[in-house]
């Protein structure tokens, strides 16, 4: 029982510090409870409501993360922006956050947040950036910068060797997809009603513009059989009804293509941004 | 030596980390009744699932979530109440905490409109629990349910029964007697409800039937001019010779309100029977919510 003096009083302060800082990772650990139980709403009220027992930088990671599976991506980059590079978890951090940048639409930026990202000793979060990189890239639809990141890739490991293969599948159908031109729309529209729909790939409503269009003729060749007159009332009420449909299914072709190139960009962006996204879960989960 | 030192250190650690557990409980606890008292009870309720969190004692972890639930409760987030009180394991617990912990169970998804679900607890309560004065603590709240899913006669049943078990124990709700019940479930004051699907049957065979049926005239009467009006003026484009337009424009609108007319019969007869139950519950309720005073 002969323990130094000197050595017994450190032990006891190394102790006392070890219990009190596990005391302040509580609340932390908490809010992670919270979060893994999808209680989000009361993680986010907790960390609000008592944010002085969070360190700064816990705090903002705790909000950013949470904001994050709130699917609230301007508030969580919000936070997440304002944690310094001394934290623990920096490079994870800044995925994170160059993710939600991407899906707020502010693609530089998020290139800018990976290019913050230092080579880590872990190759997934490496192999993670480059795989956000080339997604920028598609996204901002720069094939050659793309073709230089896509060398990096290793396709290695489970958590983003299948977003890595899609996007480069992705790359492809980029390059094979050819706008639908609204003027050409319009036209078919013109010889055929519904033609243009069916140009733009709207089957459906082709065949319902063709229908509309030839029942309304009929009817206006039905009412000038029976009267033999073109000024007759009949004959008048289904022209005009006629005309409306026809001039409405050319106009309604050429906005049609217009929506059909749109919705086909912002479909191959939402693949980009999900094959992006993959990898991110996959290293927080 | 060495060894000497590492069990004595291992031994302050458990000391001084049980300390401050002891300590946090009662900061948690402290800081639950600030939050009370300003009436902040969704802080409250996550404080006390913060005291779920961290405490090792199982009636402790018990209490956290019994009374988060009823601070859930309190500010009517019903739905995060029964998803504290879930959690709860009942295996070997005694009766009074299964009857605590199902009632409030029961209650919360009566109050959440998940009436099936409320039932259900209380027959899982009735059938864990051995002593069957906890049975007819929850036949009120059973009453209420009932009524709400429209078992008028069960719910009668049950209140004789709950009411004959209190006067036998000169318990409190005995002041109830059973004229009183019998007048209050008597089958005249009963609503009558209409079945949607014959509302829909009826208009299927007679435009407007089923409106009618339904006690909605004036749709039922709109309904019926406008499918013989449509049929009406394309007989008479037909003889006419306007076949074409006739046949063609005839037929769809009549079709259109005719399928619209169905489904519309269907609609009113479950809105005429969420009605007339629901001012006759009101009624009932009001009833049990006196005899429970």
């Amino acid at each position: 029982m002969t323990i130094p003096l000197r050595n017994s009083l450190s032990y006891i302060f190394i102790i006392i510090g070890l219990c009190c800082s596990a005391q302040r990772n509580i609340d932390y650990a908490f809010v992670q409870n919270l979060i893994i139980q999808k209680k989000n709403t009361q993680a986010n009220y907790y960390l609000n409501y008592f944010k002085h027992s969070f360190s700064d930088d816990s705090l903002n990671f705790l909000r950013g993360y949470n904001y994050y599976l709130m699917k609230k991506p301007d508030s969580c980059s919000l936070s997440l922006i304002k944690i310094n590079p001394s934290f623990v978890e920096w490079n994870k951090t800044q995925l994170l956050l160059s993710i939600n940048l991407d899906y707020s639409s502010n693609i530089n930026q998020a290139i800018s947040t990976l290019n913050q990202i230092q080579n880590d000793t872990n190759p997934i979060i490496n192999q993670i950036k480059y795989t956000l990189y080339a997604g920028n890239m598609l996204l901002l639809r720069n094939l050659t910068a793309y073709d230089t990141i896509v060398k990096k890739f290793d396709f290695n490991n489970i958590a983003y060797e299948k977003s890595q293969i899609n996007l480069s599948e992705l790359k492809i159908r980029i390059l094979k997809h050819k706008e639908k031109s609204a003027i050409v729309a319009g036209m078919l529209s013109t010889i055929m009603p519904g033609l243009g729909k069916f140009y733009v790939g709207r089957k459906g409503e082709a065949m319902a513009a063709f229908s509309t269009n030839i029942i309304f003729a009929g009817m206006a060749a039905e009412a000038y059989y029976r009267t033999k007159s073109f000024k007759s009332p009949q004959f008048i009420i289904f022209t005009t009804l006629f005309s409306f449909f026809y001039s409405g299914n050319i106009i309604g072709s050429i906005y049609s293509a217009k929506k059909q190139n749109k919705s086909i960009k912002k479909q191959i962006n939402n693949e980009i941004l999900a094959n992006m996204h993959i990898p991110i879960a996959n290293l927080f989960d | 030596m060495r060894y000497l030192q590492i069990c004595i250190s291992l031994l302050l650690i458990f000391l001084i980390n049980s300390l401050f557990s002891q300590s946090d409980s009662i900061n948690i606890l402290t800081n639950i009744n600030a939050e009370v008292q300003k009436e902040n009870y969704y802080a409250a309720a996550i404080l006390y699932q913060k005291l779920d969190f961290i405490t090792t004692s199982s009636s402790e972890k018990l209490y956290a979530k019994v009374k988060a639930a009823e601070c859930f409760k309190k500010i009517g987030l019903y739905e995060n109440g029964i998803d504290v009180l879930n959690k709860i394991n009942l295996n070997g617990e005694n009766d009074s905490v299964i009857f605590c912990v199902k009632f409030q169970l029961s209650l919360l998804n009566y109050l959440f409109n998940n009436f099936i679900t409320a039932e259900a607890h209380l027959k899982e309560m009735n059938l864990l629990i051995k002593d069957s004065t906890y049975y007819y603590k929850g036949c009120l709240l059973h009453v209420l349910i009932y009524n709400e899913q429209y078992k008028w006669n069960e719910a009668k049943t049950l209140m004789h029964q709950a009411n004959k078990f209190f006067y036998r124990n000169n318990l409190k709700q005995s002041i109830v007697n059973a004229t009183q019940i019998d007048s209050i479930y008597n089958t005249k004051y009963f609503p009558h409800l209409k079945s949607p699907s014959k509302a829909a049957t009826m208009s299927a065979f007679f435009p407007g039937l089923g409106q009618f049926y339904s006690k909605n005239y004036l749709e039922g009467s709109v309904s019926f001019i406008t499918i013989t009006g449509i049929a009406g003026a394309s007989l008479f484009g037909i003889l006419n010779q306007y076949y074409f337009t006739s046949i063609v424009a005839g037929s769809t609108l009549i079709a259109r309100f005719y399928q619209g007319g169905i489904t519309r019969a269907e609609f009113l007869a479950n809105h005429y029977n969420y009605y007339k139950s629901k001012n006759f519950n009101s009624l009932l309720k009001q009833y049990c919510i006196n005899i429970l005073k």
